[in-house]
């Protein structure tokens, strides 16, 4: 017997698929459920840790704030001072897993299995920024989250992890029991913005 | 304006005819509307008094091509194709109003008439009537379909108001790079240099602010917002701006900015204040500034043979401009000297005749001024003029009302008699009308010196030039506040809320001295125009009337919102399905298939399953039966998982639950509570021992995130050497428990990797691997009292797990609404927290006073069970019911010993309550005082009306010995 | 609107992200069955609640989720000093 998985929004699992009943004009939305994450955590000082983590898992982790770094496909965010959301293939996420926790017997780092606990969209195109900006401050910098950065933020009114992730491109991970809400939100502010469009 | 494009509309059912860029205020008032409102107490006939925001009179209800607007200003109304207009007070008509009646006893009904009067048999007995009688119009009980867009954005400078200051501050800026957001509650921007005689930079004023315009707009670094208003100043100058957005069939939308600045520029002007005279309220008597709007702006004219009244200069401008207009204008009425007046030959001089040293005694007409009588010094007699309509201009009041959101008190500037904010907070500016400039070249000189500061701050440089205006001035003032002939029953100071001159004398012979107190006993300023033409002739007044200065009186807070706002805008998004966020489950489509009937638990969960039976009672017993007898299957993805790691991980759990988790061993679950360091329990729930320094904590499902946040808290806070780390993973496991004789079967089913036998996977045990072929969490727990397991896949396998589970036919597996899975846990006799604790219960009340008597070591909340309040005796404890006959309700009253009838004291309530399929009576857990010694005995419950006769027992109803969960 | 900078984090935070925790430097007893009734209550209920500059405990929640301390004043919400919990204020 085997169980069979499947997307929240029913795309095809494994892969990069765009949410075909979203209407906007400006933004497309895909669902990312080919992006597997693990959440590390730390029982003590990440610096104390963090060669060790690097090592183990061939990948650079992140030391500032609203960093992300990306090697082979692979993607490492900061999340908090003691912790990373690591994204990889979701078919890589059990062995990547384990790997760590074996190199941490003591646990002062663990992996927790991830790919389920947010629901990654990737939003693009021209109306993005603006769309994300009516659920919230995203970011008080002048010119907004640059390119490049992270952010753990409330976007209409649910915490999002937010990733400026290329001109035009975000990636966004909102919590899974609250992503049907948010692409319902998203669509009503999509559909708010090109009613508006014509006129203001 | 634009008079090749006609527009049609209606007011009170008649068609009528306007233009592009007419406000609905001027298109009535160029199809002669007089009266266009009723006042709120006396119903007097109401005309124009002002333009925009300060007109206290002109509420009007407001259909357009989107939506119906029940209380809306005309003058703020931009008129479109198609628009229906009403008045909102007056009835049978606000021409012919019944309710004017009501003046007639307007003698008894001054200040604090309802507070004296409707004191018996209550205030309730009279408020509906008094409610029907009042208001500004009715809502339509139907959707609009109006768009209402939240924007969030961030910027240097924020100008509030394009007028000619506004204007010139964005100039200045413009090329410095700074990011510069300019509003104005306008269509057009341009303020006054719309309808003022200036000249700017040697243009026409009108031509100078389209082009600042123009460039404004066209920079990359401004945005140029119009027909917006900013409704909110606050803290860290954040605002709220309301953003009109029109088309052609009128009003299209609402877009409402979140705005945050560095710097602020109020450019936001200011409006004249009336003068006050014997039946000044009558329609046709005006704002003189107003008068010079309509005329400037919109080419109307409020009357055909105008007077003009004043104390000051700025008035003979309106006189000279309505002249120019081509209106007949009679008199000048000018309360100072001759050789106060700077521009009294200029006027004369267009044959206009000026009575000086006089005041306006009298007024005729009704619905329309007929004419006003004044009286010169030293003069016996009155002078009657004929003539339908007076501006007024008694001084002016900048608009500062966003600098007091930020709790800025204005202060009274006796030489130029007006209040001005003085102590702006560092990063504002106040420029223009708003500082009380009375010249053009002076508001223009303050906007570039606001400008080079903020410039200077930022270290930024401007290369533009300092505006030359010419104009001229206001001139001066000499205040005038109370004539001295003339009724103060008939001298209206607030238009809207009829109050009199005789209020405030009123009030403060009652002792009223307040300002705060004032307001709030004659209304003043109350009304949905916040007083802008009224506060400060009041605040004059009081000061007179208790024999202080005005600049000792104060004047009242503005709160936002600047000007009425839609609650509409203010709700945004946040309305229907996106009222707020809703949490599903990762197999809801499948609970949908199977007929369930969702209701929101904090999570939109199953409360039972059409499929189970036709109705709810009937497929909540099915669901039960199924448990007791087969196998129930449950989704409780919802409750809390939070993993708890590292070499402190179980010293770190011990100090939070009751029970001692740092003796629980690898591959076991205990369950305990969790308490507030006020010894109060705070959460129940499993906690699992995964493998050393690695443990899973199962909290309440609406506490996962509270629990986590809790423990994270004290890690940070009261613990920070300890080696431990959170993490809430609770929606990345989908669970599903399965429950009753069959579950091991069942369980089996799913080839899962472990020996699942009832001797190799006991009760309160844990096993991990894998359950149809993904990895799984598999926990023996029982929440029913039958044969429980609780099986965690990844939460993609949610719809796949539940639907193979379903499938397994042979074993007739029903899935199990909310509704069931309580019902069975109460006959279990187990506490479903916060409905069978309170905020006072303590881990005590609950029955485990052994298990925090057992314990050597401390747990957040232990102390405070040694407290008074934990250990005083007549303490609420969890008992059980049993009825003896009737049904038990949840909320019912346990009576005190010794009663037998209500109304009596109580000792308790019934807190969960059921019909017992397996007692077959009703039953239910209740927190009772002195519950614990009460064993055996009977008590009465009040249910409704009835009375329940009960036997106290203990809670655990059903298989007490164990034996079924332990199978 | 509160906004306060997260000394973890760094990024400006606008009150919705952020909670609050009421007055900072509260100290629980090490040994609380050592201390009496009278203290331990103390403990529990009793805040100097000044009118002016106050030390505050808030969470950068719906951010990098650290608490830290704040000196705020509480007339005018003036913000003197941001600090990392481990700071004395």
């Amino acid at each position: 017997m085997m169980l069979n998985a499947c997307a929240e929004f029913g795309t095809v699992i494994g892969q990069a698929e765009q949410l075909s009943h979203f209407v906007s004009t400006t933004v497309k939305v895909w669902e990312r459920s080919d992006i597997g994450s693990l959440l590390v955590s730390c029982a003590v000082d990440a610096a104390k840790v963090a060669s060790r983590l690097e090592q183990v898992a061939r990948l650079p982790f992140p030391q500032q704030a609203g960093e992300f770094l990306e090697l082979d496909a692979r993607r490492t965010i900061w999340l908090t001072p003691r912790s990373w959301i690591m994204h990889c293939g979701l078919e890589d996420e059990l062995q990547l897993a384990g790997q760590i926790n074996c190199e941490f017997p003591d646990k002062v780092v663990h992996a927790s299995l991830f790919s389920d606990y947010l629901c990654w969209l990737e939003l693009a195109g021209a109306g993005t920024a603006a769309l994300l900006a009516e659920g919230g401050f995203i970011s008080l910098e002048k010119h907004g989250l640059p390119i490049g950065h992270a952010k753990r933020t409330l976007v209409a009114g649910v915490a999002a992890i937010t990733l400026h992730w290329r001109v035009g491109r975000w990636l966004v991970g909102v919590e899974r029991s609250r992503a049907v809400y948010f692409a319902a939100w998203l669509q009503a502010a999509a559909a708010r913005a090109s009613k508006l469009e014509l006129t203001g | 304006m634009d008079r090749s494009h006609p527009l049609d509309f209606s007011f009170n059912g008649v068609a009528m005819k306007g233009y592009a860029g007419d406000t609905l205020a001027s298109a009535l008032l160029a199809n002669s509307v007089n009266i266009v409102a009723r006042s709120f107490k006396y119903r007097r006939p109401r005309g124009f008094f002002g333009v925009g925001a300060e007109d206290p009179n002109s509420a009007v209800a407001v259909q357009d091509g989107y939506s119906y607007e029940p209380a809306l200003r005309a003058g703020q109304v931009w008129l479109a194709q198609g628009m229906k207009a009403r008045s909102v007070s007056g009835w049978p008509s606000v021409e012919f109003d019944l309710g004017a009646v009501t003046q007639l006893f307007s003698r008894v009904i001054g200040a604090g008439f309802y507070y004296k009067t409707f004191k018996w048999p209550g205030w309730e007995f009279f408020e509906p009537f008094i409610r029907k009688a009042t208001g500004f119009g009715a809502p339509l009980k139907v959707a609009n379909d109006r768009t209402v867009q939240q924007r969030h954005a961030v910027c240097d400078v924020l100008i509030i108001g394009a007028g000619p200051a506004g204007l010139a501050a964005a100039t200045a800026l413009r090329g410095s790079g700074l990011k510069v957001f300019v509003a104005d509650d306008q269509k057009e921007p341009g303020g006054s240099c719309r309808w003022e005689c200036a000249r700017l930079d040697g243009i026409p004023a009108a031509a100078w602010s389209r082009q600042i315009t123009a460039k404004i707009a066209a920079d990359a670094d401004c945005t140029l917002l119009a027909a917006t208003t900013v409704t909110g100043a606050y803290e860290n100058e954040m605002f709220i701006l309301v953003q009109t957005i029109m088309d052609e069939r009128g009003v299209r939308g609402e877009r409402v900015w979140k705005l945050m600045a560095r710097y602020v520029v109020l450019a936001s002007g200011m409006v004249d204040r009336p003068l006050l005279f014997e039946g000044n309220d009558r329609p046709g008597v005006m704002l003189s500034s107003a008068v010079r709007r309509f005329i400037g702006e919109f080419g109307v004219s409020p009357a055909r043979r105008l007077a003009v009244y004043t104390n000051n200069d700025s008035a003979y401008l309106t006189a000279l401009q309505a002249k120019a207009a081509g209106v007949d204008v009679v008199a000048i009425v000018d309360t100072r000297s001759a050789n106060s007046a700077i521009y009294l030959n200029e006027a004369r001089a267009v044959g206009i005749t000026c009575y000086c040293e006089s005041q306006i005694e009298s007024t005729r007409g009704y619905r329309r001024l007929e004419a006003i009588g004044l009286r010169q010094a030293a003069t016996p007699n009155i002078v009657w003029i004929f003539c339908d309509g007076v501006a007024v201009s008694g001084g002016w009041t900048p608009a500062t009302q966003l600098a007091a959101h930020r709790g800025i008190k204005p202060q009274y500037d006796a030489e130029r008699s007006m209040f001005v904010c003085k102590d702006l907070p560092e990063s504002w500016f106040a420029v223009g009308g708003a500082n009380g400039a009375l010249d053009l070249q002076v508001a223009m000189d303050q906007a570039h010196a606001a400008a080079h500061a903020i410039a200077e701050a930022t270290f930024t440089t401007l290369n533009g030039q300092r505006c030359i205006a010419s104009a001229r001035g206001f001139g001066a003032i000499q205040p005038f506040w109370l004539p001295a002939q003339g009724n103060p029953h008939r001298m209206w100071v607030d238009l809207q809320n009829d109050v009199k001159v005789s209020d405030i004398a009123l009030a403060v012979q009652e002792n009223y001295v307040s300002v705060e107190h004032l307001k709030r006993y004659t209304t003043l300023g109350m009304g949905t125009d916040q007083g802008r033409t009224s506060n400060v002739n009041g605040l004059a007044l009081l000061a007179a009337l208790s024999g202080c200065a005005i600049s000792e009186v104060g004047a009242t807070s503005f709160r936002p919102p600047y000007t009425a706002t839609s609650m509409r805008s203010i709700a945004g998004a946040r309305s229907g399905d996106l009222y707020r966020p809703r949490r599903y489950l990762p197999a809801h489509g499948v609970h949908l298939a199977h007929g369930a009937v969702v209701l929101d638990f904090g999570w939109e969960r199953p409360d039972w399953y059409r499929s189970n039976g036709a109705d709810r009672e009937t497929a909540v017993r099915a669901e039960m039966a199924s448990v007791r007898h087969g196998v129930g299957v449950f989704d409780s993805s919802s409750l809390g998982k939070i993993e708890v790691t590292g070499p402190d991980a179980a010293a770190f759990l011990a100090r939070f639950y009751v029970s001692n988790m740092a003796t629980l061993k690898p591959g076991r679950v205990r369950y305990s509570v969790m308490l507030r360091e006020d010894g109060v329990i705070f959460d129940d729930g499993v906690v699992t021992c995964l493998a050393e320094n690695h443990y899973l904590a199962s909290p309440t499902s609406g506490n996962a995130e509270a629990v986590t946040a809790w423990f994270e808290r004290w890690r940070q806070t009261e613990w920070p050497h300890s080696r431990v780390a959170i993490a809430n993973v609770t929606s990345n496991w989908a669970s599903i428990a399965i429950a009753g004789p069959k579950a091991r079967e069942l369980l089996i089913r799913l080839e899962p990797g472990f020996e699942a036998s009832g001797e190799a996977f006991a009760h309160m045990e844990f096993r991990e691997g894998p359950v149809g072929g993904v990895p799984a969490r598999v926990a023996r727990i029982s929440f029913t009292g039958e044969l429980q397991y609780e099986i965690s896949v990844p939460a993609r396998y949610a719809g796949s797990l539940l639907q193979s589970l379903l499938a397994e036919a042979a074993l007739a597996p029903l899935p199990i609404g909310m509704e069931a899975w309580l019902r069975l846990r109460l006959e279990k006799g187990y506490i479903h927290l916060g409905s069978d604790t309170n905020g006072r219960t303590t881990p005590l009340d609950v029955g485990m006073g052994s298990i925090v008597s057992k314990r050597k070591d401390d747990f957040i909340g232990k102390r405070s069970l040694q407290l008074s309040f934990a250990i005083e005796e007549r303490r609420e404890q969890l008992v059980g019911l049993i009825a003896k006959r009737g049904m038990l309700e949840t909320g019912g009253r346990i009576l005190a010993r010794g009663h037998v009838r209500s109304p009596c004291p109580t000792e308790g309530y019934v807190t969960s309550a059921c019909e017992s399929p397996a007692l077959e009576r009703s039953i239910g857990l209740a927190l009772l005082e002195h519950g614990h010694q009460r064993n055996g005995e009977t008590v009465h419950v009040l249910c409704g009306k009835n009375l329940i006769e009960c036997f106290v027992c203990d809670p655990t109803f059903y298989d007490p010995k164990n034996e079924r969960l332990h199978a | 609107m509160i906004i306060l900078e997260c000394p973890y984090c760094h990024e400006q935070r606008v009150e919705d992200e952020l909670r609050y925790g009421g007055e900072a430097n509260i100290q629980r007893a090490t040994d609380p069955t050592a201390v009496s009734d009278e203290v331990w209550t103390d403990y529990l209920f009793m805040r100097t609640n000044p009118k002016g500059w106050r030390d505050e405990q808030w969470c950068c929640e719906a951010g990098c989720g650290q608490w830290f301390k704040v000196r705020r004043h509480s007339v005018s919400h003036a913000i003197e000093t941001v600090a990392r919990f481990d700071v004395v204020l």
